[in-house]
Formats: structure tokens, C-alpha cells, sequence
């Protein structure tokens, strides 16, 4: 009898223990669900919206201070805000989220994302809202609002937007003779100044490298970059924006092979260190090594907060392939995502959040904190923003960068660009160490970019 | 002969199992269904969202099994391990070897030796990322000289392994050391009565004596290293031109980077199947190489 007692109180432990995880599981989500935001929404209490982002860093310092503001300045909204880690992991999280059921009620995501999310059916575009409200669009960039845009129809929101900036020590460029107001405009500069200013110790190695053009977590970035330079397009159909891509057409433009070409000559000039990431390549640059760094304009808060008064940084604009090189650049980073969780009132909440986060004087906090340039217009006639630029024009050059350019120039949209980042990475390694000439890199890179695309597309019908 | 207290008696069939639903619906949700999903997903072509879009039999296994980066994978999967066991082990064996007898201070060396087991993988690869970087880490500062531990593809599998021996010689030199101590000390004292020398000792005494541990050992250190996943993901994230791209990195790579769950399915499977391979091949082996007392 004892034994019998003992064992149904050991099951019925089982059992509670087993469901309590259950329970913590789905509960431990962090989310509020969207029954309870029903009810407290239209009981006219505070409505809750959960916001996922992967910003780190200082960044993430300054994103904290402006959704605790956002949260403080009124009683209606309260923002949850989650950090995902990379934007991989939190697109990831979001597929995982589509097919279980909570989805965020904004995510950030990267610049790669944005083919995928504008096709994707559980995505609010940012322009039913913007309809919706009448809300003006016109004081935004128009450059970063192209970029986000299908057929006149904004998809995402912009909200930490960059361009590639030639980061330089201008201490170093004046002990090796150069001007230092005048950063290198075309590649070719830039191998002469580096071949000026490196420094090789008693055994042969370098001691200060001219510039570092491996990078590999931006190589894909800075390549579909330089085709934007050179007014040339990265894949067919318009860059993938008039339609979906079916090749890519930096092979048959010829501009492929340009890049690939100058990036060989920087390596065989000697003038580059075999730094190969962001972190060992900012190393470099921030402890004098290297005098010159190819970098986004996102980093430069974090560049002038490293180096404080080591030396004076400089910016200037992404070196050109060649002199003539007509085209501009295309807006890089992250873009803010209403995801569809069928309650018009979070959705009314969401894009309050959002008009605050785009609002100039929010962007012009968050272009002092970071680098990323403000992505409306209004926030330039702000005087913190005046007072900045004045103050830190290194913060400059990535706006002036942006105006220059046109909305034609902004870069590509291709649901596989993660993949086709990583392909790159291999052809660009066996370039550089002469395994493969540039001609045969870019056929390379080309026939398996095609493979992959085409399969993308017969797997992902667009119905 | 039935019981006469029939509630009882069908409480008493069922009661195994009862006790094991909890474990059986845990390990079938989180092991079982997603093996049988992922078996599912490997015979299907899917879309970006992991969704599987039609049936492909076999198709994608044949495309998987022919293309290079399996292959390569599969290869950099082996150098990796025998990097990474050999060295475990016999560093593992040494060390237990040193701290063997209980005199003073042993104890010492004991924690010492165990300790890096309890480093986390994670943090112990940010560490020696941050040690080895050669702009600005220690190492390079004390070495003098720069050099590519984890970007020079000739380098990066070796670091990575070095890494991975330094975090697990701990747990085999535990292993080895209660297997040591366990070795009767008749049998060796015995042996020094008729002369024998400390190697012959050794390899005809000790090893033998201790080859169930070293057994156990080899086809733990073996299984576990084959799945490496944190290192790589921290260190070097495959690595320059594929030289650490190693199964388990690869299967992640191609799932959640690349949004090929289909390929990422199959070569779950086949690595599944590789381990099985190898796991029955080492039991195989384990009655000609285990002496059983």
C-alpha cells in the first residue's frame, strides 16, 4: 500500500514537473500575446508592442536611450525591445515566429534581408500605414527611400542607413608627404599613397600597411558597392527591382572583373597587411598600423571613441575603379519591418514608434552616436546636427556621399545575397593569392551565383 | 495465476510505463520527431522558409554526396579529429601519468590539470581569439612576430584544434586518472619483483589495464570532437577558403545562412549515418584491443 501511494505521488510529480516546463516554455517567450493586447488596448490602457533588434555595441547604448524616451514621453504605447544578436539569428528567430505563430511587431533587419521580406506575405508594408496616415514622406532621403521601394510602394522602414567611407590617419599621411585634406579619390591613389606611406621592419614584413582591401565580413558589400560606383548592375532585371533577378550580370558588364582586377593590384603593390576581419583590420588602423581603412560610415562614432587623441582620423569618400567612374553609392545597413499580427491597433501603435525613430531629432541623436547618417532631411536644419558636422566633419563625408548619388544607383535586391556573400568570400581568397586570374574568379563567382538564384526561384514561386 | 486485486494488477503493468512517459515525450519531441522531420525535409526540395515545396527522392542526397563541399567537409571533419583526439589523449595519459601517485601537492596539479573542462567553449575561443590576434594580441606581442594563426588556411584547422585540446585534455585526464589509480598495486609490485623496467612496465601492465578507460575515452573523444561547432563558429567561421569548414559548421552554414534546409537535412543524415559507421567500427575493434580481465 505504501509502495503504491509512493509511487502515484512520484508519477503525479512527473507529471506537474512536466507541464510546469510547458507552460514556462510558451510563457517564457517574452511576448505579450495578442488576446491580452486586445483587451488592454481597447479597455484604453497601454498597448504593448514587442520591437527586435541587433544592434550592439554603442549603437545599442544609443538605441536603449531613444526607445526608453520614446517610452517615457507618453502613457499609451510601451515598446518591449529584445536584442537578437546578428541579423542572421534574428531572421532566423522571424521564420521560426512566422510559421509558430508570435511575431514581433517590428524587427531590424539588414540590407541583405530586403528582397525576402518584401516578398514575404506576413510583412505590413511601411507604405499601408504611410497611405493610412497621409504621413509625408518627402522629408525622407530619397536615395535610402529608393532603396527600400518596389514600384513606388516603401516595404521597410529605413532607420540606420551608411555608406562605405575611406577611414585615414592623417598623422601618417603627413609624415609620408601627402596632403592630408586629400584622401585618395580613385583606386590607383590609393596604391600610390600606400606605397608612400607603408613601412617594411629589418626582416621584410609589414610594419604599416597602406590599406587592407580583404575584409571578410563586408568583401560582398564593398563589391556591390564598386558596381554601384561604376553605374553598372549587380544582377538583370534592373538590379532585381523591375523584376525578380534570374542572372547576375556583373560577368557580362564587365564591371565584375574591373574590381576584381584593382583589388589584385593592391595586393601585388605589397601595401596591404594579410588582415583579414573587421576586428583585426580596425585593430590595425586604430593602433597606427595601417593608415587607411575601408569601412562603413556606421563605425565612425566607435573609430573617433577608440582613437580618441592618438591621431586625427580623416574620412573621405569610397574610392572610385577607375577616374571616370559616373555612378554613386547605395545605401547599406538596416531597415525597420512591420510584421502582420492582425490587430490594427498594435499596428497603429508600431508605426507611432516608428515616426519617432525616423523623427529628426531622434535621428539626428542617433547619427551623433553612431555614424549612420539621419535618413530625413529635416534633421540638418536641427542646430545639434549643425553644431556636429561643424564640430566633427569626418560625419560629413557619408552625407555628401549619399546626395551625390541617385536613386538609380541604389544597389541590389536578391532574395539569396547571404549566399552569394559567401561565394565571394572564396573567389575573392583565390584571387588575391593568385590561384585564380580575375577572369576566371568572376566566371566562377557568376556560374555558381546563377546556380543559386535559379534554384531560389524554383523554390520560392512567386504565386 | 491472477492477482485478485485487478485495479492493482493493471496499475502495477502500467506503472514502467508511466514513469517513463515524462522522459519517452521529451526525447520524442525533441529528438525523435525532429529526426523524422529532418528525414522528411532531406527527401523534399524546400523553399526559404524551411517549408517543404514537392517530393525529390533521392536527388538531393545524390547531389549532396557529389558535391565538393561535402566532400571537403567530410576530409577537414577527419584532420580535425585526429588533431584533436590524439593529442587529447595523450596529453591526457601524460599528465595522469605525472600525478598518479597521492604524495603532497598532488591535489594541486589534479585541479589544475581538470580545470579547463569548465571553461566554456564559447569563452574559451574568445580568449584565444583575442590572445592570438595578430595586431593586437598578447601572443603575437610576446612572440614578436605576427602571424595568422586563424586566417592563413594552412594555420587555422591546427589553432582551432590546439584550442579544442587545451579545453578537453581536463576530462580525459580525469578519466585516466581514476583508470591509473585503479590498477591494483599487487599487480605492479609484483612486476617490480622481477625487474621489470618502468616502460616495460607500462606497456605490458598499465596500458592493457587501462584500455577499457582509454577505449571509452577514444570513442567519446572521437564522437564529440566529429561534432565541433562552437570553435569554429567563434574562430573562424569555416574559415579562410573552407579549410575549417568542418559537418557540423557546414550544416549550419547551409540551414540557417544560406536557407538550404533541404541540403542541410540530407547532410544531417549523412553525418548521422557516418557516426553510426564509425561507432560500430570502434566496437568492433573493442574485443582485440580491450584486454578483459
Amino acid at each position: 500500500m505504501k509502495r503504491k501511494k509512493f509511487s502515484l505521488g512520484i508519477v503525479l510529480l512527473c507529471v506537474a514537473v512536466l507541464s510546469g516546463t510547458f507552460f514556462g516554455c510558451t510563457s517564457s517567450s517574452g511576448q505579450a500575446s495578442s488576446s491580452l493586447g486586445n483587451v488592454m488596448s481597447s479597455a484604453g490602457k497601454q498597448t504593448n508592442i514587442t520591437f527586435w533588434y541587433s544592434m550592439g555595441g554603442l549603437g545599442e547604448k544609443a538605441l536603449q536611450k531613444m526607445i526608453g524616451d520614446f517610452n517615457s514621453s507618453q502613457k499609451n504605447i510601451h515598446v518591449d525591445a529584445k536584442y537578437e544578436g546578428s541579423y542572421t539569428d534574428a531572421m532566423n528567430k522571424l521564420k521560426n515566429s512566422i510559421k509558430g505563430g508570435q511575431l514581433p511587431d517590428i524587427v531590424q533587419l539588414g540590407d541583405e534581408d530586403t528582397r525576402f521580406m518584401m516578398e514575404n506575405k506576413n510583412v505590413v508594408p511601411i507604405q499601408d500605414l504611410v497611405d493610412a496616415e497621409k504621413y509625408d514622406l518627402s522629408t525622407l532621403e530619397p536615395n535610402i527611400l529608393a532603396f527600400y521601394s518596389l514600384g513606388g510602394k516603401l516595404y521597410g522602414m529605413p532607420f540606420n542607413n551608411s555608406t562605405p567611407v575611406l577611414y585615414y590617419n592623417k598623422d601618417l599621411f603627413r609624415a609620408a608627404g601627402l596632403d592630408p585634406e586629400n584622401p585618395p579619390k580613385t583606386m590607383d591613389e590609393l596604391i600610390a599613397d600606400g606605397k608612400k606611406i607603408a613601412q617594411k621592419d629589418a626582416k621584410g614584413n609589414l610594419k604599416v600597411s597602406g590599406c587592407e582591401i580583404n575584409n571578410s565580413d563586408i568583401n560582398e558589400w564593398l563589391f556591390s558597392e564598386w558596381m554601384c560606383l561604376q553605374g553598372l548592375p549587380f544582377a538583370d532585371n534592373g538590379n532585381g527591382r523591375s523584376k525578380r533577378s534570374t542572372a547576375v550580370a556583373y560577368d557580362k558588364n564587365g564591371g565584375g572583373q574591373k574590381i576584381l582586377q584593382k583589388l589584385l593590384e593592391v595586393q601585388q603593390s605589397g601595401t596591404a597587411s594579410s588582415a583579414k576581419n573587421i576586428n583585426d583590420i580596425f585593430g590595425r588602423f586604430v593602433s597606427k598600423q595601417s593608415a587607411m581603412m575601408l569601412s562603413s560610415s556606421a563605425g565612425l562614432y566607435t573609430v573617433l571613441t577608440t582613437v580618441g587623441s592618438k591621431f586625427q582620423v580623416g574620412t573621405g569618400p569610397m574610392p572610385t575603379i577607375s577616374p571616370d567612374d559616373k555612378g554613386g553609392v547605395s545605401v547599406g545597413g538596416a531597415a525597420l519591418w512591420m510584421m502582420d499580427t492582425d490587430d490594427s491597433n498594435r499596428q497603429k501603435a508600431a508605426f507611432e514608434f516608428i515616426k519617432f525613430m525616423v523623427s529628426p531629432e531622434e535621428q539626428a541623436y542617433w547619427c551623433g552616436q553612431t555614424g549612420y547618417f539621419p535618413v530625413t532631411t529635416k534633421s540638418y536644419d536641427l542646430p545639434e546636427m549643425k553644431q556636429l558636422l561643424s564640430q566633427k566633419p569626418q560625419f560629413k563625408t557619408a552625407i555628401d556621399q549619399l546626395h551625390k548619388s541617385s536613386p538609380q544607383n541604389q544597389g541590389v535586391l536578391i532574395g539569396t545575397f547571404p549566399e552569394l556573400t559567401q561565394q565571394y568570400e572564396d573567389v575573392i581568397n583565390k584571387v588575391l593569392s593568385g590561384e585564380w586570374t580575375p577572369e576566371e574568379g568572376i566566371k566562377n563567382a557568376a556560374d555558381q551565383a546563377n546556380k543559386t538564384i535559379a534554384e531560389y526561384n524554383e523554390n520560392n514561386p512567386l504565386d | 495465476m491472477k492477482h485478485p486485486d485487478t485495479a492493482a494488477a493493471a496499475f502495477q503493468k502500467m506503472e514502467p510505463y508511466l514513469y517513463l512517459a515524462p522522459c519517452l515525450v521529451l526525447v520524442g519531441l525533441f529528438v525523435y520527431w525532429p529526426l523524422a522531420n529532418t528525414l522528411f525535409l532531406s527527401l523534399s526540395k524546400t523553399n526559404a522558409m524551411g517549408e517543404a515545396v514537392r517530393f525529390a527522392g533521392l536527388s538531393n542526397y545524390r547531389n549532396v554526396i557529389c558535391s565538393g563541399e561535402f566532400l571537403n567537409s567530410c576530409i577537414v571533419t577527419g584532420k580535425f579529429v585526429l588533431l584533436a583526439t590524439v593529442p587529447s589523449i595523450v596529453f591526457g595519459l601524460a599528465l595522469a601519468l605525472l600525478t598518479k601517485k597521492r604524495e603532497k601537492g598532488t591535489r594541486v596539479f589534479e585541479m589544475l590539470f581538470s580545470l579547463p573542462v569548465v571553461i566554456a567553449s564559447a569563452s574559451g575561443a574568445m580568449l584565444w581569439k583575442l590572445m592570438l590576434s595578430p595586431s593586437t594580441g598578447f601572443v603575437s606581442f610576446v612572440l614578436g612576430q605576427k602571424q595568422d594563426w586563424f586566417t592563413d588556411k594552412r594555420l587555422a584547422l591546427f589553432t582551432v584544434a590546439a584550442l579544442t585540446v587545451w579545453l578537453s585534455v581536463g576530462m580525459n585526464y580525469i578519466f585516466f586518472l581514476t583508470g591509473l589509480r585503479n590498477v591494483p598495486q599487487s599487480i605492479s609490485q609484483a612486476a617490480d619483483m622481477d625487474g621489470a623496467g618502468p616502460f616495460q612496465k607500462f606497456f605490458y601492465i598499465t596500458l592493457p589495464l587501462i584500455s577499457p578507460t582509454l577505449f571509452l575515452t577514444f570513442v567519446m573523444n572521437v564522437a564529440a570532437f566529429a561534432q565541433t561547432f562552437t570553435q569554429i563558429m567563434i574562430l573562424t567561421r569555416g574559415g579562410p577558403e573552407q579549410s575549417t569548414n568542418v559537418l557540423v559548421y557546414l550544416i549550419y552554414n547551409n540551414a540557417f545562412v544560406n536557407d538550404r534546409y533541404a541540403v542541410a537535412c540530407v547532410q544531417s543524415i549523412l553525418l548521422f549515418l557516418i557516426l553510426l559507421a564509425v561507432t560500430v567500427l570502434q566496437f568492433r575493434m573493442e574485443k582485440k584491443v580491450v584486454y578483459d580481465s
